[in-house]
């Protein structure tokens, strides 16, 4: 299944409803909470070939871009199940976390714009990262941490806020899972998405990694996750 | 007042008043419609004038000052009540960032990573006027900003102007000692050009002495001259430079992060840092170089002098200064928890000119910023909110080759019996052994600072 810009739809967790939407559209109602669904996009390694759920490991977190070409993502397997949570965006709108997926459900995957100021993961190096170790600032293990300016997020709680200056949680990234070949797909967004800002605070960056334009396309039929020391060339974690 | 009044008699007078205390409705310029009543010939710029600005289309919310403080409430009221009509008053034209700034002299950031953000883009992406003018004087009861270039009803007036340098608190009171001191040995904490002859002395440095010191009481940016001293030292040890910094701290132990610095002025700088604890400069003969403190005089080859700090001599000047036995660094006299004016619910004091305790530093400007704004939007549609702690994150590096950081993260505690702010909360954590990663984590701090402000 391929799909552009176009033809992405909405789909509203309460109802079967869709309509074609722009993109400031999609931005704005995704803020609400609900789910957008974007290209299906089925993970695959580095060298292209489709990941497997059970072969991930929970040490570190692997890193994918998705809904566009440039958007941030993290893709964690967090080794213990991950129950649906009901949590709320920061303009107040309720939303509720799918949980992990795969066979022990404990697959997640989030935006990883920080919902604060926005700082990702770069190849330079990464402020934003998933501590499977004890993280000193949060005393605990299994966080996300944006060290900028230490906000911690609970992955296994719908990466909601547990510490710091961050206002919503991370937004999520809808995964699916399929039992037949193990394989995963990312197929949407909810929760507060922050696209729209990310590409105004680092148009310049964007354009200069991604080319003119291509930095908002959709994210591809099989987008690649890496381990996220393998991306960036400094994972920070606090 | 007479007709013939000159801009010194006003600050006098409006000085005066601020003294006083009790005479609030005075401001420091006249508005336009005394100046109709009987003083029309009046020299002064931007009085008996409206500035140039479009009718307000909902309350109008001016701040003044478009620094850390400043840029976030400006932006955040428009975002918490949209039907604010704000304008952000500055006299720069040029914004460049004092955060960050010491590490410009190590190259680990350009002069475009300070200075690449502009107000017109700050003003268009967030939906509020930049009025690029000087303030001049107040009005408080008209509402009445007055600007060089006319002036500005409000009503909602943040006054966020920063700091001012106090020589006087260090004893140096010759007018002509404080225009030398500025220009020869700048403090470089508030402008951009300080930086650059401090970054010229410490690349033409040849040898000998290079003072650095640490004002007493509550300064802008508490490890920050700390901070300064580790950079000097490591580009004189790059360039192996025969000197030394010499570190004269006002204050008993190093202010902020001691534990971090200490390691590194040891452990890293031992034939470049001599660190002197309380030795707040009392003087300075400027024809000997020499630098006095209470007990001991010390000859210096070249120097930043970084004087003791206040809110910003605008403050004073229109009235908004709180009781000097109260705050003893001249700044805002306002209320603790959401600061307005004592008295006046329409002007608000913010940023480094506030009277707390707080370390004034960007990122409690900034988060204390997103608390103000709220208290705007509230205020502007008659309600109140509950009372929220600033934060104060901040990174400082100890080590320019390679960067390296130590960093805090603190907030603070309100006392309700005693109406003050009484000091860290127990959260409060330091991250004293430096580290590359915290190094990079510096840098996207700032980056993030500045997203949030202009973006």
């Amino acid at each position: 299944m391929s799909m552009d810009r176009r033809t992405f739809i909405r789909t509203c967790t309460s109802t079967v409803a869709t309509a074609a939407v722009a993109g400031t559209l999609i931005e704005r109602l995704a803020s609400a909470g609900e789910l957008v669904s974007y290209t299906k996009s089925r993970l695959v390694d580095a060298d292209g070939k489709p990941i497997k759920a059970s072969e991930l490991s929970t040490a570190e977190a692997y890193f994918f871009n998705y809904p566009m070409k440039s958007t941030p993502c993290l893709l964690i397997k967090l080794g213990s199940a991950a129950s649906p949570t009901d949590l709320k965006t920061q303009a107040g709108e309720a939303y509720k976390w799918q949980g992990g997926v795969g066979p022990a459900k404990d697959i997640v995957a989030y935006s990883a714009i920080c919902s604060h100021q926005l700082a990702y993961p770069m190849k330079s190096a990464s402020v934003v990262a998933y501590s499977a170790d004890q993280s000193e600032l949060a005393g605990r293990k299994g966080v996300i941490t944006c060290c900028a300016h230490n906000s911690v997020f609970d992955p296994a709680k719908g990466a909601a806020v547990t510490y710091g200056p961050a206002t919503q949680p991370l937004a999520a990234i809808k995964l699916e899972y399929s039992a037949a070949d193990d394989g995963l797909y990312a197929t949407g967004v909810y929760g507060g998405t922050l696209f729209d800002n990310f590409i105004k605070a680092f148009k310049s960056d964007l354009m200069e990694q991604f080319g003119r334009g291509e930095y908002k396309q959709p994210a591809d039929a099989s987008v690649k996750a890496v381990l996220l020391s393998k991306y960036s060339d400094a994972v920070v974690t606090c | 007042m007479s007709e013939k009044m000159t801009r010194r008699d006003f600050v006098k007078i409006s000085g005066l008043a601020a003294g006083l205390g009790a005479i609030g409705s005075v401001g420091c310029a006249q508005t336009s419609q005394a100046v109709a009543a009987g003083d029309a010939k009046s020299p002064m710029v931007g009085r008996g004038v409206k500035a140039p600005l479009p009718a307000a289309k909902g309350p109008r919310l001016v701040v003044v000052g478009a620094g850390t403080s400043g840029l976030t409430i400006a932006k955040y009221a428009k975002k918490n009540y949209p039907n604010f009509d704000v304008v952000m008053v500055d006299k720069r034209d040029m914004y460049s960032s004092c955060f960050n700034s010491s590490l410009w002299y190590a190259g680990i950031v350009d002069l475009e990573f300070l200075a690449n953000h502009s107000f017109l883009d700050a003003a268009v992406n967030n939906g509020y006027m930049y009025f690029n003018s000087t303030v001049i004087g107040l009005d408080r009861p008209s509402r009445t900003l007055i600007t060089s270039d006319g002036e500005i009803n409000y009503d909602y007036l943040v006054m966020a102007p920063g700091i001012s340098y106090d020589y006087a608190a260090n004893g140096i009171t010759d007018p002509l000692d404080v225009v030398t001191l500025r220009q020869k040995y700048p403090g470089g904490f508030i402008s951009p050009m300080e930086h650059v002859t401090i970054k010229r002395k410490i690349d033409e440095f040849e040898g000998g002495v290079f003072v650095q010191n640490v004002p007493a009481g509550n300064y802008r940016c508490l490890p920050g001259p700390y901070e300064r001293a580790c950079i000097i030292a490591d580009i004189f040890k790059k360039n192996k430079v025969k000197g030394k910094v010499l570190v004269l701290d006002g204050n008993p132990e190093i202010t902020i992060k001691a534990k971090g610095f200490h390691s590194a002025f040891d452990e890293l700088y031992k034939d470049y840092i001599e660190y002197k604890p309380s030795s707040d400069i009392k003087g300075v003969d400027l024809e000997k170089k020499i630098i006095k403190t209470e007990f001991d005089s010390y000859p210096f080859d070249d120097a930043s002098i970084y004087p003791h700090v206040r809110g910003n001599t605008l403050l004073e000047q229109c009235g908004l200064m709180g009781d000097t036995k109260k705050t003893t660094q001249k700044e805002g006299n306002v209320d603790v928890r959401f600061y307005n004016l004592i008295g006046d619910d329409r002007v608000y004091v913010t940023g480094d000119s506030r009277p707390h305790p707080y370390s004034k530093s960007a990122n409690t400007s900034n988060t204390e910023g997103h608390f103000v704004a709220k208290v705007l939007a509230a205020r502007a549609q008659g309600k109140e909110i509950p009372w929220e702690t600033p934060e104060t994150v901040c990174y400082s590096m100890v080590e320019a080759f390679p960067p390296m950081a130590i960093g805090v993260v603190a907030h603070y505690v309100y006392d309700a019996g005693k109406d003050a702010i009484t000091g860290f909360s127990p959260d409060t954590k330091t991250f004293e052994d430096r580290t590359e990663a915290r190094g990079k984590t510096y840098l996207e701090w700032a980056k993030g600072i500045y997203r949030d402000t202009f973006s």
